[in-house]
């Protein structure tokens, strides 16, 4: 998403690209190395695809999973950031908090679903810690470091036209840190995705997760690819908005540098 | 990345929330709520069945991750220089790259069982990702010029790759072997909690199916012990491996680490 090559400049080869992995799926699932009791044709898992889309318990799915993902990743940007800027010029603060951030970030944001479960039970705060947890730490890594790093220049300059801390801060060092705090929401919004996803798996009563355990615990193989290619589908849509909203908001950062 | 050294006020400051978790749970005195020595008990009571399970995931985890390195290397060292190849398999990857990999479990399931197999084919899956995407991005956005003089010295196409595109495309490729990495201890533990047969994803499963908080703290604690140990490890090598390098000198190869991430 920083400077990558324009993708979406060649539509026909982007096609041919997607009819390429389509036709060897559906050559692969003819040709007889798997039963396509396992691994269906392409126009099963899309008629499984057609059934889903007119059954009202996936849309309640949908419905449960995309609630519980957008809460968990606004709560987390707003905390991650409003712990980012909280500690921006605090050295110190932010040199205690470093350890337990790295051993909070480092471990797997499922394997903090056995814990969450005893802590907070099955209901709907458990699922929203383990969302905000996968997903606060990359939004603080990333505009903390951010933050501590504004150019030298550009903070004296800031203080020649007489800014104070909360000023710095918020004119000078929050806009220079924005592109990377927009890297961090992107990890982020991956994260809340993938912990959406696990603790639905783990401890879902309904979701796409769960939907997607049970197609695939009950060998319904057509519903299972078909609920995995939605899941994805909301992954790109979700990392769509991320990009729309940075082009938005930090769009200009872009074009004082060059690559816009 | 922050140099070595040891950050006295973090570390006190762990000390002191381990000290008034300890406190807490002297003072609450219940079993649902174990201190923080109740844990390092646990840990210690339970040090051989942990230390083995650890070694069944991290084994899975590394298994997978040679894997996916042996394959996602050369093809997105590949795909980044060949262009034609490139434009028809990007689509593919931003189709399937947002799917997260632990939704591939239950495939990994139906076609290989619950044993090592099912496991090591989803670290493959979504290891693999951080790795291609990166190499293929450093080496389609290498500097034209590389090429050019590689041409007038009259290297051949597999030469310029190998010689070349990945030597230059290194930092990158590294910053997203990390990610990769760690991915899979995520990915091997978490295979372990939904397709449960053995491992420490297994372990922290049952101890919470058998209501015994304690070791459930100490398999995370063991979890996060071997994470950070194994992104130490890898920046360590990281350093000796990247310190000829421009990219590296001029400090600008932290800037790749966000390149694959979003592929969990």
């Amino acid at each position: 998403m920083n400077a990558r090559p324009a993708r979406h400049a060649r539509p026909a080869k982007a096609a041919a690209g997607l009819a390429l992995f389509f036709l060897g799926w559906q050559a692969l699932a003819l040709s007889g190395l798997t039963s396509t009791e396992f691994f269906p044709t392409v126009p099963m898992v899309a008629r499984a695809l057609g059934a889903l889309l007119v059954d009202g318990g996936f849309w309640a799915d949908m419905a449960a999973s995309l609630a519980r993902l957008l809460a968990g990743l606004a709560l987390a940007i707003a905390a991650g950031l409003g712990l980012a800027l909280a500690v921006a010029d605090l050295a110190l603060p932010r040199r205690m908090l470093a350890p337990l951030v790295e051993i909070l970030r480092v471990l797997p944001p499922p394997a903090l679903v056995p814990i969450a479960i005893y802590a907070l039970g099955l209901g709907p705060p458990m699922f929203l810690a383990i969302i905000v947890n996968a997903a606060l730490w990359p939004v603080y890594v990333n505009a903390a470091n951010a933050l501590a790093a504004t150019e030298p220049v550009q903070l004296l300059t800031g203080r020649a036209l007489g800014y104070g801390r909360v000023e710095l801060l918020w004119r000078v060092r929050l806009p220079a840190a924005a592109p990377e705090i927009f890297t961090g929401i992107r990890i982020a919004a991956a994260f809340a995705l993938l912990a959406t996803v696990a603790a639905e798996m783990l401890a879902g009563t309904n979701g796409l997760g769960y939907a997607l355990y049970n197609a695939g615990f009950s060998l319904a193989t057509p519903s299972m690819f078909a609920l995995m290619f939605v899941i994805g589908l909301l992954g790109v849509a979700i990392q769509s908005v991320v990009a729309l909203a940075r082009r938005a908001l930090v769009g200009w950062h872009a074009a004082l540098a060059g690559q816009a | 990345m922050k140099a070595t050294r040891i950050n006295l006020p973090g570390l006190l400051f762990l000390a002191a929330l381990a000290a008034s978790w300890q406190a807490a749970a002297l003072a609450v005195g219940s079993r649902g709520f174990p201190g923080f020595l109740d844990v390092a008990r646990a840990l210690i009571h339970d040090a051989p069945t942990i230390a083995g399970a650890l070694a069944v995931t991290l084994g899975r985890a590394f298994a997978g991750f040679a894997i996916a390195l042996a394959l996602a290397l050369p093809a997105g060292v590949l795909f980044g220089r060949v262009r034609a190849l490139r434009e028809l398999a990007e689509p593919v990857i931003e189709l399937i790259r947002p799917l997260p990999a632990i939704a591939v479990i239950p495939v990994g399931m139906i076609f290989f069982g619950i044993g090592s197999a099912a496991k090591i084919a989803v670290v493959v899956y979504g290891a693999a990702f951080p790795i291609l995407i990166n190499a293929m991005e450093a080496v389609s956005g290498a500097h034209p010029m590389l090429e050019t003089v590689a041409r007038s010295f009259g290297l051949s196409r597999l030469a310029i790759m190998t010689e070349i595109d990945l030597p230059a495309a290194l930092p990158q490729i590294v910053a997203g072997i990390r990610i990769s990495l760690a991915l899979s201890v995520l990915l091997a533990v978490v295979s372990e909690m939904i397709l449960s047969s053995d491992g420490l994803g297994t372990y922290l499963v049952r101890a919470q199916q058998s209501f015994e908080l304690s070791r459930v703290l100490a398999a995370l604690l063991v979890i996060a012990l071997a994470a950070l140990a194994i992104n130490a490890a890898m920046l360590a090598v990281e350093h000796r491996l990247l310190a000829w390098h421009d990219a590296r000198q001029a400090g600008a190869a932290g800037h790749a680490a966000d390149g694959g991430q979003t592929g969990a």
